[in-house]
């Protein structure tokens, strides 16, 4: 895998376990994304590519869009196990 | 309670008004801020019902947004259900008496909200709802409403509302939903979890389980316990954020725990929305979708909805007229000549017909939102466009009612309560006005066919190009200058899974939104009918006739007013009476502009399309009188004047549904707006186009 490029929700492979690493996004932002179940540790899994980079990513039964720059701006890992 | 009390008030709390302190706060914060991690207890110890303002217990329903607590609460309150806005704000709050075992329960629905921290005012005025910071004091009772399907967000939500420390009744949706994923929640064993908060599950598409749920509201007004691991919170004397923000991890640990004992794990798997989200999200396949979606929205709501509005606009209006004069004969022979008569048929009947024919459209385009909102395609077709409609700061919602616009205006600002942020449905109300509407198609083609046969074609082309550009110039104006907040923030949200809507539901929601607009707008329509009736009945010399038998409306106080009002349109080329008392009858509907002009020029167009008016006698005399006003440049002064008649306030009916949507205010606010955009385009139009037309 090429790291030279972070890995993020906009650019992770699809219908993968992925663990959030970070949300680089402003702070009452990043408390909402927070609020929506979105913070470092949740594994997620994006689902579905929309246009202009969009990504539906998975929360277990939930299902939550991002647009293309807040899917950039959250790095994640390949989750464990 | 002392004044060092508010000076106290951090947060959010410190931003507002001092909310009244009476009786009931004696036991609401005795204990505030005590740590109760130990044991479930009644949190809520009122000795008996708390009264407000008329003597009725006040239930806050709050919840995520697109949990179907909208459409709980219609089933619950039916027609009772009354929109208003939130006091000083344009945020659409629902609110209904119910009576239940003969006791009067005040019941108010709030904007669907993530969190109790607000990022717009919207979530601001939930906020304020349950958290009593609106003035009213804390609610008696929350209903929260809690979505199966996003249990674990829904958990995180609902302990920071338990914290308030109000008696809370659990309402479970869309628990038919989550049992096909899979994780179906029981309500008892979900009560249990929660330490004993009562958890009623219900279904607002169809009402089942609303009866249990008022039911537990009535058994709990006296208190619901807190569950463990939650601490309760003194919204008085508390820093809103940083209880909000500060408690966040606990509250998932709780919300862990909660679904650790539902014995819940995440159960993950290729949903059935996941794959018809394949299509309606994919990239190109999407966008596709959305439009050929909004092309038979745009197709019902004119197509579909004309026939029926030519019927009503000519048969019924028949059968009234006739009526009336059936009525007046019995009267007496004279009757029928009245004023009177001429009241009620020009002036009420012509109203009641007005209102009529925006029946047809404004059901269609409630039936077909409520399909794209309950189905869950709306909330998809804000992502499918969201980065389209992001160069405006708008919701990518917004497309909707402004492409409804191009049809017919008033269907369109209906559809801007699908927006969420009161500030963008104003902003997209204030803009939807400016969307050519097919009733100023007419003007378009007649005068096009007058001034420019050969190019007629380009002409009206030309206009809907206008409308366009308007549209964004406009958008933008409003965005520097009065919309100064609005924004494009980061998109996430939740997205509801795919589900089939129920008719019933759908036909009452349907008729309760029609009753809405008919009890809200006929008011201001009858009224400014009879107004227009009254100007034209009234002669404006001894020769010109007696009152309601005026023979040309030039006599009339009307044609008194429009030729006083023509000079001001002498920098646009069309300093002429016919013209301004077209313009002020279009200001009732664009439909009349034509057939007013006619009237003032005495032709009967008689049955001829819109070309054969142009190009007929009614055509040659409007180039007469254009070509008169403008000192030869009648083709330029005609521009300008479909640049007016294009910007300037669509119909009174539009008026009248801005009034009754956000505020008179707004309405007004909107109109000057038209007026102010259509004269200086008109001028601009003509001054530069004399020069070359």
């Amino acid at each position: 895998m090429d790291t030279s490029y972070p890995l993020t929700v906009e650019n992770c492979p699809l219908d993968e376990d992925m663990a959030i690493t970070a949300i680089d996004v402003d702070e009452r932002h990043r408390f909402r994304m927070l609020e929506l179940g979105l913070r470092a540790g949740t594994v997620i899994r994006v689902v579905q590519r929309a246009n202009f980079g969009g990504r539906v990513v998975a929360r277990g039964t939930e299902r939550i869009a991002l647009d293309g720059r807040t899917a950039s701006r959250i790095t994640v890992a390949p989750a464990a196990g | 309670m002392t004044s060092d009390h508010y000076d106290h008030r951090r947060g959010l709390a410190a931003l507002l008004p001092a909310r009244r302190h009476d009786d009931h706060d004696d036991h609401d914060g005795h204990d505030a801020g005590a740590a109760n991690h130990h044991a479930a207890r009644p949190c809520c110890d009122v000795g008996g019902r708390r009264v407000h303002d008329g003597g009725m217990p006040r239930i806050v329903f709050i919840g995520n947004p697109n949990v179907g607590k909208s459409s709980l609460f219609n089933a619950i309150l039916g027609a009772r259900a009354r929109v208003m806005n939130a006091p000083g704000t344009t945020v659409l709050l629902e609110e209904g008496v119910y009576v239940h075992d003969g006791v009067r329960w005040d019941l108010i629905d709030t904007p669907g909200t993530y969190s109790l921290l607000p990022l717009s005012p919207d979530e601001e005025v939930a906020a304020k709802a349950v958290t009593g910071m609106d003035g009213d004091g804390a609610p008696d009772l929350i209903v929260t409403v809690v979505d199966a399907t996003n249990i674990s967000r829904a958990l995180y939500f609902l302990a920071t509302v338990l914290e308030l420390g109000r008696p809370t009744v659990v309402a479970l949706t869309m628990n038919d939903l989550a049992a096909r994923q899979g994780a179906r929640i029981e309500p008892a064993q979900l009560s249990r979890a929660l330490d004993g908060v009562p958890v009623v599950e219900v279904d607002g598409r169809t009402g089942a389980g609303a009866g249990a749920l008022m039911d537990a509201v009535g058994a709990h007004l006296s208190g619901t316990p807190l569950p463990h691991g939650l601490t309760r919170v003194d919204v008085d004397d508390v820093d809103l954020r940083a209880w909000v923000e500060g408690g966040a991890d606990a509250r998932f640990d709780w919300a862990a725990g909660v679904l650790a004992r539902l014995d819940m794990h995440a159960r993950d798997r290729v949903t059935v929305s996941d794959r018809i989200d394949r299509v309606l999200l994919n990239p190109v396949f999407g966008v596709i979708a959305f439009l050929l979606l909004m092309l038979g929205v745009f197709e019902a709501t004119t197509t579909l909805a004309g026939p029926a509005q030519d019927w009503i606009d000519g048969t019924v209006r028949g059968w009234l007229v006739a009526g009336v004069d059936r009525l007046f004969a019995i009267a007496g022979p004279g009757a029928a000549d009245s004023w009177f008569h001429s009241l009620v048929v020009d002036g009420l009947v012509d109203g009641v017909v007005t209102i009529g024919t925006f029946i047809p459209p404004m059901g269609i385009m409630f039936i077909l939102l409520s399909l794209l909102e309950d189905s869950g395609y709306l909330a998809r077709a804000a992502f499918v466009m969201d980065r389209a409609m992001r160069c405006m700061g708008l919701d990518g919602r917004a497309f909707l009612p402004i492409v409804i616009g191009f049809g017919c205006n008033l269907p369109a600002l209906a559809a801007t309560r699908t927006l969420p942020d009161s500030r963008q449905r104003v902003l997209v109300g204030m803009l939807v006005p400016f969307s050519s509407c097919t009733a100023r198609l007419s003007v378009y083609l007649v005068l096009a066919y007058a001034f420019f046969r050969e190019q007629a074609g380009l002409v009206v082309f030309m206009m809907y190009m206008c409308s366009i550009v308007l549209i964004l110039l406009v958008g933008i104006l409003l965005r520097r200058v009065r919309f100064t907040d609005v924004r494009p923030e980061p998109f996430a949200m939740s997205l509801p899974p795919y589900q089939v809507p129920r008719i019933v539901a759908l036909v009452r929601s349907v008729l309760m939104r029609l009753w809405g607009f008919v009890r809200g707008a006929s008011t201001i329509i009858i009224s400014m009918l009879v107004v227009m009736w009254l100007l034209q009945a009234i002669p404006a010399g001894a020769a010109a006739g007696s009152f309601a038998k005026v023979d040309d409306v030039h006599d009339s106080v009307y044609g008194v007013v429009a030729d006083r009002v023509a000079p001001v349109f002498a920098p646009a080329g069309f300093d002429d009476w016919h013209a301004s008392a077209a313009l002020m009858t279009g200001f009732v509907a664009k439909e009349v502009v034509v057939a007013s002009m006619a009237q003032s020029y005495s032709i009967d167009t008689g049955d001829e399309d819109e070309q054969q008016q142009g190009e007929g006698s009614l055509g040659a005399a409007m180039r007469a009188s254009f070509d008169e006003s403008s000192g030869d440049h009648g083709r330029a002064a005609a521009i300008a004047f479909m640049l007016f008649t294009l910007a300037y306030t669509p119909c009174l009916a539009t008026v009248a549904e801005l009034r009754r949507q956000y505020s008179t205010r707004i309405a007004m606010q909107s109109v000057g707006l038209g007026l102010v955009v259509a004269y200086i385009l008109a001028v601009v139009a003509f001054q530069t186009l004399r020069w070359v037309l």
